[in-house]
């Protein structure tokens, strides 16, 4: 077996053993890289130099029989819209082509701290706006497991990276589904933790009370692996909160969910999807039962306005959040300006996309004058609603599940129907809105494209979401 | 229903410039989206408080204490042109 | 028929606290230029605004020592404008719940006392500063961006030069007792 076909944790055991070393590990995955990269698109900064002096730093390490950290010897993705100190951040757009940032992101100084050595830095959807990785200024990214499809997005590069084994762990960022899909797309787990238990510093802010850090692994055990070492309170990050989400250490695989109270709400399982996704729904929901978990079908009613609160919250965030790029202190700028407000509409106009720049008008839109009460308070209100109406689900439930996506991964370059993107969001947004966690898993379908799982939890209860996540993938290997 | 002027008002706010090519397709997108958006309308939030953060932390303090600021360099080194440790933009009337 | 003479100000202190109002960059006055500069203060991508507790604490004190009404629930909001001295193209104030409101300063006129009424006191951070050059240029320094400031606003109760003078100095005389700094005031003529 190649190095590249092992997981994380099977690498990290036999590094500890001495069967193999770190610069192995590496070469073995930047081989891999040079192999499939011209096809696949997945990174926009590869790290070469620097990545094999951190492995063989960790080989001296290991020789010296010094301890080395939780992610010793593991090559990592990053997706591009997180702060990476020498080392370029472009959040896949024009307007930060050349930027390098002067600081680490704090889940970048974690994965240091426990020797994660960092590959490169990953394709994604300009500032994080799309669900397909096309809007990147460096070109798209495309699915490795079938090169004519996309591999969803905002975080396609991520998620492409891990699939087509260039890097075995990955991180992302998920405001409205951005690593879930993707990871349903491309047949990984993908975890969108609970919000405030991963740091947002150093993470490019789309929409504040939404963003978070998350993980791409090619089983449960691979993300947790990472997910532990990217979590807790940080003292630059308000908004963290400390919390025994994780209590790794006591986890033991699970392989029963009796006891466990699990709820299908309406709307997620009676909207349109693809035979192909009701199909594996099906079957996952009997999974479940065979497992000892009691299923019972609830409302959800407000889910049914999670798009349209989604979307103001998020563009008004855009909108404000964008401002910062005039070319003045970094990023692109224009060459021709003759004032200071030719110097701003230049670089501006220039530097970012059309999907970037049509947000921001449209966030600008619903914040002038009295619109900003008429909306974004007004969505504010509706996410009051939404909340509490999970925390009424989850005062009588343990988790929820749903599809991650109605459809499967599609072609590049073309749309999909609207029921479809909708029902996408439906699945999705709702878990950004309120805060909560999620986990997609694969399901269990060998023929074709993937289907994602979407287990969702209560806020800090990752524990639950894990557990029964362990436990299906379990069944369905 | 939005028009062209909107867009370019907003576009001003924004400090954004859409040619006259691109102005039609803008509008139609921006009113695509706040006709999507317009359903919040008939939802009921009479009694409901906004949610600012599903965290609802309590003062969120920081202890007044100094911290090294990033070296000059760093600081500058992302700029266009600078000039004695100055960022450098053509002049700005005030 | 004469006309009479309604002045309102708006005054902007500087604390003197140690760091600045959302990073612990050193609140120093001088300084190199752009050598008290962070991700937060320089407003970098990722960069996440963390309040001084001491700015909380100040605009409290001058709150109680000017007989305002302290509120209870406060935030912080963004006020949205592109100039280059405001390096995240917002400024971090605080618009329709400021911390403190109404309340009073009392000036000693030859008629009497008279109550110079507030509508508010809140906290926001400064900006930058440019430099114009003989060459045509703007340089730019943020050292001074995101000092912390407390924004005092009086309803238009002064009636003369004479009036505003002494409220100035009444103001003055108390904010010395709170570690203060530096006070600037602009005048809004109604």
């Amino acid at each position: 077996m190649d190095i590249i076909d092992l997981k994380a944790w099977e690498m990290k055991e036999k590094l500890l053993n001495r069967e193999i070393s770190s610069r192995e590990i590496l070469e073995s995955h930047l081989n891999r890289v040079e192999e499939v990269e011209k096809d696949i698109n997945a990174f926009i900064t590869i790290n070469r130099e620097k990545a094999l002096l951190d492995a063989d730093i960790i080989d001296k390490k290991i020789k010296n029989g010094e301890e080395v950290g939780a992610l010793a010897g593991i090559p990592i993705g990053v997706k591009d819209n997180i702060m990476t100190k020498d080392l370029r951040t472009t959040a896949g757009s024009k307007i930060l082509e050349d930027f390098i940032s002067p600081y680490d992101a704090t889940v970048i100084k974690k994965i240091k701290e426990n020797h994660g050595i960092i590959l490169g830095k990953t394709n994604m959807d300009e500032f994080s706006m799309g669900g397909t990785t096309q809007s990147s200024y460096f070109g798209p990214t495309k699915n490795p497991l079938d090169n004519t499809k996309v591999p969803g997005g905002s975080s396609g590069g991520s998620a492409a990276a891990v699939k087509s084994k260039e890097v075995p762990l990955s991180i992302g960022s998920d405001t409205g589904g951005s690593i879930r899909q993707p990871a349903s797309y491309c047949g990984l787990v993908g975890i969108k933790p609970t919000y405030g238990l991963v740091s947002r510093y150093g993470l490019i802010a789309l929409s504040n009370t939404l963003d978070q850090i998350g993980v791409f692994g090619r089983d449960v055990q691979d993300a947790v692996l990472m997910l532990n070492v990217i979590s807790g309170k940080d003292q630059r990050d308000f908004s963290t909160m400390d919390s025994k989400a994780l209590d790794i250490e006591s986890l033991e695989k699970v392989d029963s969910l009796k006891g466990i109270k699990v709820a299908l709400p309406k709307e997620f399982f009676l909207g349109e999807m693809d035979d192909r996704v009701k199909a594996e729904m099906d079957k996952s929901i009997n999974i479940f039962k065979d497992l000892g978990a009691t299923i019972e079908e609830i409302d959800l009613p407000s889910v049914k306005y999670a798009l349209e609160t989604y979307h103001i919250i998020t563009s008004g965030d855009i909108s404000s959040n964008m401002a910062r790029f005039d070319g003045i202190r970094y990023g692109y700028r224009a060459k021709d300006y003759e004032t200071l407000d030719e110097l701003y509409i230049n670089s501006r106009t220039e530097g970012f996309g059309e999907e970037v720049k049509r947000r921001i008008l449209f966030g600008t839109y619903i914040l002038s004058g009295h619109r900003g009460k008429e909306y974004y308070d007004k969505a504010l209100k509706i996410r009051t609603k939404i909340i509490g109406e999970f925390n009424n689900v989850f005062s009588k439930y343990d988790i929820i599940l749903s599809p991650t996506s109605p459809n499967l991964a599609f072609n590049l370059g073309e749309k999909r129907s609207e029921i479809y993107s909708r029902n996408e969001a439906l699945f999705q947004m709702p878990v950004n809105l309120a805060g909560l966690c999620a986990i997609s898993v694969p399901t269990g379908n060998k023929e074709g494209l993937p289907v994602g799982l979407q287990i969702i939890g209560d806020r800090f209860k990752e524990i639950d979401i894990i557990k029964a996540a362990f436990a299906y993938e379990g069944m369905v290997k | 229903m939005i028009n062209k002027d909107t867009v370019l008002e907003m576009a001003e706010l924004a400090k954004l410039s859409i040619s006259e090519a691109e102005l039609d397709r803008y509008v139609d997108n921006l009113n695509q989206m706040i006709e999507v958006v317009d359903k919040i309308k008939e939802v009921d939030t009479e009694d409901l408080e906004p949610n600012y953060n599903v965290n609802n932390l309590i003062n969120p303090l920081r202890e007044d204490e100094i911290k090294e600021s990033l070296p000059r360099e760093e600081v500058l080194k992302n700029t266009n042109e600078e000039q004695y440790g100055y960022f450098k933009i053509l002049r700005v009337m005030d | 028929m004469g006309y009479k003479t309604i002045i309102g100000l708006e005054i902007h202190v500087e604390l003197m606290t140690k760091t600045k109002i959302f990073c612990n960059c050193t609140n120093e006055f001088g300084g190199e230029a752009n050598t008290h500069c962070c991700p937060v203060c320089l407003g970098l991508p990722g960069a996440i605004p963390q309040l001084n507790e001491k700015v909380l604490e100040y605009g409290i004190k001058a709150g109680i020592a000017f007989n305002c009404d302290i509120a209870r629930k406060t935030k912080m909001d963004r006020k949205n404008y592109f100039y280059s001295d405001l390096v995240k193209g917002y400024q971090i104030s605080q618009d329709d719940i400021p911390l403190c409101s109404n309340g009073y300063v009392e000036i000693e006129l030859e008629e009497g006392t008279k109550k110079v009424r507030l509508d508010r006191i809140h906290i926001e951070e400064d900006t930058g500063k440019s430099v114009h050059t003989e060459t045509g240029d703007t340089l730019l320094d943020y050292n001074r961006a995101g000092v912390p400031l407390i924004e005092i606003v009086t309803k238009p109760d002064m009636n003369s030069a004479e009036e505003a003078r002494l409220f100035l100095e009444k103001l003055r005389a108390t904010l010395k007792y709170i570690v203060f700094r530096k006070i600037k005031s602009h005048i809004k003529i109604y």
